[in-house]
């Protein structure tokens, strides 16, 4: 491909996307969104709840507490599987039946991945 | 690696880690929390494994340790979220803002938490670092 329309794809691009960026925000209803009431619950008579003065950590743990505990899991779950991958639990050629084709297509992608 | 950097990883290895427990343990008072927390705790030993590899760092720390630490530590968190009501019927929260004895039971959240993500971090490093070395 040629290197002026690469280079007028990325520019239109840049344009379309942060020219409806621009007209998103500035459309009449953005600034009206349900569930405006709680945030400035949040902000007010969030700290009471707890006595904490950290109101990011007092939303994180308590008033989704739920979520972060999903984000442990993702977490947990991601340390697992890079676990089992580095000690050979399970391989990618085995998964992918890379290993059945035997002579030169074996050697292919143990070289590429070195 | 050379003098300098090992010896500035000696000198920084227990300051960063100090750093890492302060942010944990003041989560709920001051910015900062378990995913911040748990990543310099992390880094205190990612650097302390590029100054003097990564067989003196699990002197230091064992990865069965790690791994233990971080299965107990997903028990207890669970355990905390599911009974979180009648831990929070036992503390009773303080009045005092701004110390460190405030928040009724974040505290806890942000222990566990804290522990979790640093050895979440510690178990990838650890595999990273002995898949390089065979």
């Amino acid at each position: 491909m040629n290197q002026k329309v690469k280079l007028s794809i990325g520019l239109a691009c840049i344009i379309i996307i942060s020219g409806y960026m621009v007209f998103s925000v500035t459309s009449p209803g953005f600034n009206e969104w349900p569930g405006k009431e709680i945030a400035s619950f949040f902000i007010t008579e969030g700290w009471k709840e707890l006595a904490a003065t950290n109101t990011v950590t007092t939303i994180v743990w308590e008033f989704r507490g739920y979520d972060t505990l999903g984000e442990e899991t993702i977490l947990f779950t991601s340390a697992m599987g890079i676990f089992a991958l580095g000690f050979g639990l399970f391989s990618v050629e085995r998964i992918s039946g890379m290993k059945q084709a035997s002579g030169e297509a074996q050697e292919k992608p143990q070289e590429a991945s070195k | 690696m050379n003098v300098i950097i090992r010896t500035a990883a000696r000198v920084m290895f227990p300051l960063i880690l100090l750093y890492g427990i302060y942010v944990v343990v003041h989560g709920h008072t001051t910015p900062g929390g378990t995913f911040s927390g748990g990543s310099i705790m992390a880094g205190a030993f990612v650097l302390f494994t590029l100054a003097y590899g990564i067989r003196k760092t699990e002197t230091e720390l064992k990865e069965s340790i790690v791994e233990v630490l971080k299965s107990v530590a997903g028990f207890v968190l669970i355990m905390l979220i599911l009974f979180e009501f009648f831990l929070r019927a036992a503390l009773v929260p303080t009045e005092s803002l701004f110390s460190l004895w405030s928040g009724s039971s974040l505290m806890f959240f942000n222990i566990v938490g804290g522990i979790m993500v640093f050895t979440g971090l510690l178990m990838v490093w650890y595999t990273v670092a002995k898949s390089d070395e065979d």
